[in-house]
C-alpha cells in the first residue's frame, strides 16, 4: 500500500533532501537530516491487522447477496466503489480491449504524528489521507497489459475526505478512465514488443481467484490523547540534553488507524481495519575523526497507548545515548574471517534480509531487446526441491499467528492486497526448499497466489513479502552452550577472538548517501549478496570477555551461506519491522510499506568473511558545542531524571509487547500544489 | 473532523527569548569562527515561523485540509570582506549554502542552540571552501570591469513589528467552501474543480553580527476557485479566480465570492465551447490584471539588481540608467509598504526584507526613464546600498526580488475610450479584429543570455473585438508571445482604472508573494500563438449522474 505524502507546512526542506529525492516524487522519504528532524510520512494502511472485533466471514465463496446489500446500504464509500466498478466494466476503446479485471482499493487513514528534539517540540498534528488505487487489466488472464516493461505505472488517485457519494464516484470515474486508457496503451506496446522479442515467461499473466467477502469493523481514533503524546515525546527527547556528546537526536511518535476497502470484478469485497503505532528514538554522534555513527530504536505496537511506560522508554533513550558514546570510544574493527555468532535482533535481521532475497521469485517482464533485465536471480530460484539449509532447520510463514509466546507479531494479517486470504506457507522443510513467496502474478510453473501480496510490485504486479516468518531449529543450544561451541570453533581456528553480532542496521536506517557508500564498499569488496552493516558487534575472547568494535561489514552473505550454519540457540527473538521490500529493508527505499515479523533463534556460522568499513569522515565542528541548559531536562511524572537512570532504581517495565528494531530518522518533505496564479 | 490547532500565541509571547537565544548563539559562533582561516566577517540567522491552515472542497465535498505549524532557520556566513566574499557571483552562480533547519516551536534553548551551531558549521565550511575556490579562479580570469562590491554596508535595524494574530473562522469557512464548490455539480463538462480557503501567518526573526535584530511578519488569507476541462480536440483549459487579504475580514463579502465561483464555472464552460485561436498579430487591450502580469514578467524581472551583475544574464537594462525604457507617460514604483489599493490588500507587502533592511517605495522608472534597480545588499554599479528588496523563500539564498509593482500612467482614458481607440487602431491597421485579454493565469520569462530573451503570458479569458461592430467573441487556447524591448514601444495608452493581481513569483530565491497593480493598456500590436494541445481524449463514459444515488 502506498505511503501518502505528509502534508507538511509548505516551508521547504533543505536542498540536500530535494536532490536526494529527485523531482516529482510524490511521497518522498528523504535522507536523514539531523538537527532538523521532520515528521516522517506515514503509511496509509500499513498492514492488514484484523481487529479482535472483526466480523467473521465466509471465505472462498460468493458473498451472501443480503450481506452485500446491507453493506452497500450502510457504507457510502463502498456504495460508490461498487457502483462505479460496475459502470467501469463497460469501458471500451477499441474492439476487444474491454477490461477483464478491475479492482479499487480505497484507504481511509488518520495519522497522528509528533516529533521533538532536546526537549523542544518541532511538530505535532493529525493528517487524513484517502488514497485510492485503481487497477484495470485488459486482455485476459493468459495475456494482458501487465508484466511488460512499461506496465502499471499509473494507478494512484485521491478520493474526497467526505463520504459524499457523487464526489466519490466522480473521482473514481476520472481515475478509472485514465487507468483504463493507459492499460490499453500498455497492451498495445506489449504486443508490439513481442513482434521482435520472445516472451521470457510461458506462464499466464494473472491467476484467477475465488471471491472473498470479509468485513472488519471501522476503527476510530477517539481514544488518542494527542496532547499527552506530544508532551511525552517532548519530555523524552529532552533526556538527550544529558548527553552533550550526542551531536543530534530526536524522538517521534506516530499513531495510525486505517480502513481499506477493496472491491474487484471477480466479486471480492473486503473491508480491513489496520492499526499501528510507533515511537522512534534516533541519535547521531561523531567519532574523534569526524565519522558519523548513528542509531535508531523503533518501538512498535498496535496503539500508542500499548507502548511501554514513559519510564521504560526513557531507559531506552538513555541506552541509545550511552551505547553511541561507547561505540565512539570503541576501536575500529579489522578484516576478519572465522566463526560469527548472530544473536537476537541481528539473527532475525540477517534471516529477514537473506531469506527475502532467496524466497522472492521476480517475474521477468516483456521488454524491448535493448532493455537490460534489472531482476537479479535469487540464489534459490532454481533450487526447488533441493537441500538449501541444514536439515535441522525449517522456515515457514504463518500470518495467522497474532503472537508468539506472549509477544505480539505485527506481521499478522488475514487477507492480502489482492484480496487473497493469507496462507501458511512452508518454504523450507528439513532443509529442503518447498515454496516461494507468491502473488497472483504467476512465475514460471508457480501459478496461484499464496496470499502474500502486500506491497506494490513492478510492472503492474504486487510484491509478495513475509507476514510472520518463522525460522525454526530442531536442535537448539542454551545460550551458554552456544557460546561455548562458538569459542571452541574460534580456538580450533587458532584465533584469539571471534565476532558476535547483536544488532544489524535492519531495516536499514541509512540515508541516501550512507547507503550508497555501503553499496559501493561492498561492490569494491566483490560482494554480490550481502546483509546490512552490523551496528553492535563484539570481539569475544577465548576467556569469554567482550570488546565492542565499530565499523564492520559482512562481505558476502546470501541464503546460500546458510548451509554453513552449525548451531542455533534455544531462545527465539521476535523482530517486528516496517517492511519496504527494498534491499537491506532500506526504509528510505520505498514509499510503500507493510508490517512483517521474523521469529528466529541465534545462529552460529563456522566461517564468514567480515571487512573493516572505510570511515570517510568530515571534520568535527570548528566551534565547540553550545552548553546544554540544565532546566531543559524536565521529566514528567513516573519518569526518572536522566542522571539517575541505570543507578538501580526500579523501573516499571511492561511485558515484552514491544520489540526493538531500527528505523530511520523521520524525514520528509512534501510539495504543496502550486497556486494557479504562480508566475515567474 | 476537528483537527488540533497548535497554539502559536505561546511562541509569540516567548519571541523575545528567541531573539536572545539567536543573538547569544550568533555571537558565540562568530567569536569561535574568528580564530579560523578564513574567518567570517558577517553572519546572520533568519528564523521563519509559519502557521498554515486551509481547506479545499470539490463538488460539495472536502478533498483536502492543511494544518501546520513549523519554524526553521536560514543561516548566512559570509567569508572574505564586503568587497569580495564567498557569495561573489561567478560564472552565473552565487553561493548557495543555507540549509533550512527546523527549530523548536516552544523556544527550547538546547534544541535551538544546537541546531544553529550545526547549521553554522555546515554553512561556514561550504562558504569558506567557495571563497578559496573563487580566489583561485579569479586569478585565472581576465579582470572583470566595473566590479561592484559583494555586500553593502547598511545601518542595522532593530524593530519588533509582529503581525496580527492568526484568525480564521474555520468552521464557517469549511461550510462555505463545501457549499459553494457544489456549484460545479451543475457543469457536467467541467472535469475538475475546487474551491479553497487558506490562511498563513508568518513571523520572521533576523539577527546579524552587525547588530540587526528585527521581528516582523505578515498574514495572507487566500480564497481561490479553479476549474479544469478538456475540449473534444484535446485542449486542456482552465479558469480561476482568487482573492487575497491581510485579514480574513478584508476578503470580499460572501455574495462576491460565491459569484466568482459561478463565473469561473460559466467562463470555463463557455471556453470549452469557444473556437480555438489562430496565430495572429493585431492590436489589443490587456485588462488591468493582464497588464499587471505583463509588467511583472517583461519589466519587473529585468530590473532585479542581481541580474545586472551576472554575466550570464541578458542585462536588458544594465546600461540604460537615465535613458528611456518605457513610454514617457509611464512610471513604475515598487512599494512593499503599500497595504492596499482600492480596497484590495497587496500581498507583496512587508516591513523588512530578508536581509533586515527596512522596506521602502522605490521609483524604478519615472516618466519612462530608468532610475534604479531593485536592490538587495548586493551593490550594483553606482548603487552601493540596498533598497529593501532582498527576499527569499525559506531554504534559499536571498536575491533581489519584486514586491508590489505599481504602474502609474499620465495618459489615461476611460475604459470606454480605450475600447474606442482599440477599434480605431484595428481599422487603421486594416485588421478584422483586435483582442481583449480579460484574465491571465501566469507567465514566465527568460532573462538569461542563453536562449531567447522572451516572455510568455498565459491568458485564460480572451475575446476577439471586431472592428465591424459584431459582438465580442470568446476564443480559447491563446498564448501571448513576445520580446521585451519591442513590447514596451507598442503601448499606446492606458485606462484610468487600476486592477490588482496578487500572485506567487518563483525564481532563484524561491517563491515569494508579490502583487502587481496596473491600469488596462492598449498596445498597437501583440503576437499570439496557439496553446499546446494535450492530445488527450475526453473520458469514455459520461460523468456519473448527481441524481444516481
Amino acid at each position: 500500500m502506498a505511503l501518502p505524502g505528509f502534508r507538511k507546512a509548505d516551508l521547504p526542506s533543505s536542498r540536500n533532501q530535494k536532490s536526494a529525492c529527485g523531482a516529482g516524487t510524490r511521497a518522498c522519504r528523504a535522507g536523514t537530516r539531523l538537527g532538523a528532524i521532520l515528521i516522517r510520512p506515514v503509511a496509509a494502511a500499513m498492514i492488514l491487522i484484523a481487529l479482535a472485533f472483526a466480523t467473521p466471514a465466509a471465505r472462498g465463496a460468493e458473498p451472501d447477496p443480503a450481506a452485500k446489500e446491507k453493506l452497500l446500504k450502510s457504507d457510502v464509500l463502498f456504495r460508490a466503489l461498487s457502483d462505479e466498478l460496475e459502470r467501469s466494466r463497460t469501458l471500451q476503446l477499441n474492439g476487444d480491449l474491454k477490461p477483464y479485471f478491475i479492482s479499487y482499493s480505497a484507504e481511509d487513514t488518520y495519522v497522528f504524528q509528533t516529533n521533538a528534539s532536546l526537549g523542544g517540540l518541532l511538530e505535532s498534528g493529525l493528517v487524513h489521507p484517502r488514497p485510492v488505487t485503481v487497477r484495470i487489466r485488459v486482455g485476459d488472464y493468459k495475456f494482458d497489459n501487465s508484466n511488460a516493461f512499461f506496465s502499471g505505472q499509473l494507478r494512484m488517485g485521491a478520493l474526497p475526505l467526505d463520504d459524499d457519494y457523487f464526489a466519490l464516484r466522480t473521482g473514481l470515474w476520472l481515475s478509472s478512465d485514465q487507468v483504463y486508457k493507459r492499460a490499453t496503451e500498455e497492451l498495445t506496446i506489449k504486443r508490439n514488443i513481442l513482434r521482435d522479442t520472445q516472451n521470457p515467461e510461458h506462464a499466464p499473466d494473472f491467476a484467477p481467484q475465488p471471491p472473498v467477502f470479509h468485513l472488519d469493523a471501522v476503527p476510530s481514533m477517539q481514544d488518542l490523547d494527542q496532547q499527552k503524546w506530544t508532551d511525552e515525546v517532548t519530555r523524552l527527547s529532552g533526556r538527550f540534553a544529558s548527553h552533550p556528546d550526542v551531536l543530534a537526536s530526536g524522538v517521534a511518535a506516530r499513531g495510525l488507524i486505517s480502513t481499506t476497502r477493496y472491491i474487484n470484478t471477480e466479486g471480492t469485497v473486503t473491508r480491513l481495519a489496520d492499526q499501528f503505532a510507533d515511537l522512534e528514538i534516533s541519535a547521531r554522534i561523531l567519532t574523534a575523526e569526524g565519522f558519523p555513527l548513528h542509531d535508531t530504536i523503533l518501538l512498535t505496537s498496535r496503539r500508542l497507548r500499548d507502548l511501554p511506560e514513559e519510564s521504560e522508554i526513557a531507559r531506552q533513550v538513555d541506552q541509545i545515548a550511552t551505547q553511541l558514546e561507547d561505540l565512539r570510544r570503541a576501536p575500529q574493527a579489522d578484516d576478519y574471517s572465522g566463526p560469527v555468532l548472530f544473536e537476537a535482533q541481528a539473527a532475525a535481521g540477517m534471516f529477514a534480509s537473506a531469506l527475502f532475497e532467496a524466497l522472492s521469485l521476480p517475474r521477468k517482464p516483456v521488454a524491448p531487446a535493448a532493455q537490460e533485465a534489472r531482476e537479479i536471480e535469487g540464489v534459490w530460484s532454481s533450487r526447488m526441491g533441493g537441500k538449501v539449509l541444514p536439515e535441522w532447520l525449517n522456515v515457514y510463514d504463518d500470518p495467522a499467528q497474532s503472537e508468539f509466546r506472549g509477544t505480539p507479531l505485527s506481521g499478522h494479517y488475514q487477507i492480502d492486497d489482492e484480496g487473497v486470504p493469507a496462507q501458511k506457507v512452508a518454504f523450507v522443510e528439513h532443509g529442503e526448499l518447498k515454496n516461494f513467496l507468491l502473488s497472483r502474478t504467476p512465475v514460471r510453473d508457480f501459478v496461484g497466489s499464496d496470499g502474500h501480496a502486500r506491497l506494490a510490485g513492478p510492472y503492474g504486479s504486487a510484491l509478495p513479502v513475509f507476514g510472520n516468518l518463522f525460522v525454526e531449529a530442531e536442535h537448539t543450544e542454551t545460550p551458554a552452550a552456544l557460546k561455548a561451541k562458538f569459542l571452541d570453533l574460534v580456538k580450533a581456528n587458532g584465533q584469539k577472538f571471534g565476532i558476535v553480532i547483536r544488532r544489524l542496521d535492519f531495516p536499514s536506517t541509512a540515508d541516501f548517501v550512507e547507503i550508497q557508500q555501503t553499496m559501493k564498499q561492498l561492490a569494491r569488496l566483490g560482494a554480490v549478496h550481502s546483509i546490512p552493516p552490523p551496528v553492535l558487534a563484539y570481539r569475544v575472547y577465548l576467556d569469554g570477555h567482550e570488546e565492542l568494535v565499530r565499523g564492520l561489514l559482512v562481505k558476502e552473505l546470501s541464503a546460500r551461506d546458510l548451509r554453513n550454519l552449525v548451531a542455533a540457540g534455544d531462545t527465539p527473538y521476535v523482530l517486528n519491522y516496517l517492511n519496504t521490500g527494498a534491499k537491506f529493508g532500506w526504509l528510505n527505499g520505498s514509499s510503500d510499506v507493510c508490517l512483517s515479523s521474523v521469529v528466529s533463534p541465534a545462529v552460529l556460522f563456522d566461517s564468514l568473511d567480515l571487512a573493516r568499513m572505510e570511515e570517510e569522515g568530515s571534520k568535527p565542528p570548528v566551534v565547540p558545542a553550545p552548553a546544554m541548559t540544565a532546566s531543559a531536562t524536565t521529566c514528567g511524572a513516573g519518569c526518572q531524571p536522566a542522571a539517575e537512570s541505570g543507578t538501580g532504581h526500579s523501573v516499571p517495565r511492561r511485558p515484552a509487547e514491544v520489540c526493538l528494531l531500527q528505523a530511520p530518522f523521520p524525514a520528509a518533505w512534501t510539495e504543496l500544489p502550486c497556486p494557479p496564479s504562480r508566475s515567474k | 473532523m476537528v483537527l488540533l490547532l497548535v497554539s502559536f500565541t505561546a511562541a509569540h509571547l516567548g519571541a523575545a527569548t528567541l531573539i536572545d537565544i539567536l543573538k547569544s548563539e550568533l555571537q558565540r559562533n562568530y567569536a569561535g569562527l574568528a580564530k579560523t582561516d578564513p574567518p567570517p566577517y558577517f553572519m546572520d540567522y533568519e528564523v521563519t515561523e509559519q502557521v498554515n491552515v486551509g481547506f479545499t472542497a470539490a463538488l460539495g465535498a472536502l478533498v483536502s485540509e492543511t494544518h501546520s505549524h513549523v519554524r526553521g532557520v536560514d543561516t548566512t556566513v559570509r567569508v572574505g570582506d564586503y568587497h569580495f566574499d564567498s557569495y561573489h557571483p561567478y560564472k552565473g552562480s552565487s553561493g548557495n549554502f543555507t540549509n533550512f533547519s527546523q527549530l523548536s516551536l516552544d523556544n527550547n534553548p538546547n534544541q535551538i542552540r544546537r541546531t544553529l551551531w550545526l547549521a553554522t558549521d555546515h554553512v561556514y565550511r561550504a562558504s569558506s571552501r567557495r571563497l578559496l575556490q573563487l580566489k583561485n579562479d579569479e586569478q585565472l580570469l581576465a579582470e572583470q570591469k566595473d566590479v561592484a562590491a559583494d555586500f553593502s554596508h547598511e545601518t542595522p535595524e532593530t524593530a519588533s513589528q509582529l503581525p496580527e494574530p492568526f484568525s480564521l473562522d474555520t468552521a464557517a469557512w469549511l461550510k462555505k467552501v463545501r457549499a459553494w464548490s457544489s456549484e460545479f455539480i451543475k457543469y457536467a463538462d467541467i472535469q475538475a474543480s475546487s474551491v479553497s480557503i487558506n490562511g498563513r501567518h508568518e513571523v520572521r526573526t533576523l539577527v546579524s553580527t552587525e547588530g540587526a535584530a528585527v521581528e516582523h511578519g505578515t498574514n495572507i488569507y487566500r480564497f481561490e476557485v479553479s476549474a479544469q476541462g478538456l475540449t473534444p480536440d484535446g485542449m486542456q483549459l482552465s479558469t480561476f479566480a482568487s482573492f487575497e487579504a491581510a485579514d480574513a475580514q478584508h476578503l470580499p463579502p460572501d455574495s462576491v465570492l460565491q459569484a466568482a465561483v459561478k463565473k469561473v464555472a460559466d467562463q470555463l464552460s463557455a471556453l470549452l465551447k469557444a473556437p480555438a485561436a489562430e496565430p495572429a498579430v493585431c492590436p489589443a487591450i490587456l485588462s488591468g490584471r493582464a497588464s499587471a502580469v505583463f509588467f511583472h514578467e517583461i519589466f519587473g524581472h529585468r530590473v532585479e539588481g542581481h541580474r545586472q551583475k551576472d554575466v550570464a544574464e541578458g542585462q536588458t537594462f544594465t546600461k540604460m540608467l537615465g535613458e528611456p525604457v518605457l513610454p514617457s507617460f509611464l512610471s513604475v514604483v515598487f512599494d512593499p509598504t503599500l497595504r492596499s489599493v482600492n480596497g484590495t490588500d497587496l500581498i507583496g507587502r512587508y516591513d523588512f526584507d530578508d536581509e533586515g533592511v527596512r522596506a521602502r517605495p522605490v521609483t524604478v522608472v519615472e516618466n519612462g526613464i530608468l532610475k534604479t534597480f531593485l536592490l538587495s545588499r548586493s551593490p550594483v554599479g553606482q548603487f552601493e546600498h540596498s533598497n529593501g528588496h532582498g527576499r527569499r523563500e525559506p531554504g534559499h539564498e536571498v536575491v533581489s526580488r519584486q514586491s508590489n509593482l505599481i504602474v502609474k500612467s499620465s495618459k489615461q482614458v476611460s475604459d470606454r475610450e480605450l475600447r474606442a481607440e482599440l477599434i480605431a487602431e484595428v481599422k487603421r491597421q486594416e485588421k478584422p479584429y483586435g483582442l481583449y485579454f480579460e484574465e491571465v493565469a501566469s507567465g514566465y520569462t527568460t532573462t538569461r543570455r542563453q536562449g531567447l530573451q522572451a516572455f510568455t503570458v498565459v491568458p485564460l479569458v480572451v475575446y476577439k473585438v471586431y472592428a465591424d461592430g459584431r459582438p465580442d467573441e470568446l476564443i480559447r487556447g491563446v498564448d501571448i508571445v513576445g520580446t521585451p524591448l519591442a513590447s514596451f514601444r507598442k503601448i499606446l495608452a492606458t485606462s484610468d482604472r487600476v486592477e490588482v493581481f496578487n500572485g506567487y513569483c518563483g525564481a532563484e530565491s524561491g517563491t515569494v508573494p508579490v502583487a502587481a497593480v496596473s491600469p488596462a493598456i492598449l498596445v498597437s500590436e501583440i503576437e499570439i500563438q496557439k496553446k499546446q494541445n494535450s492530445e488527450q481524449k475526453l473520458p469514455l463514459l459520461p460523468r456519473p449522474s448527481p441524481a444516481a444515488e
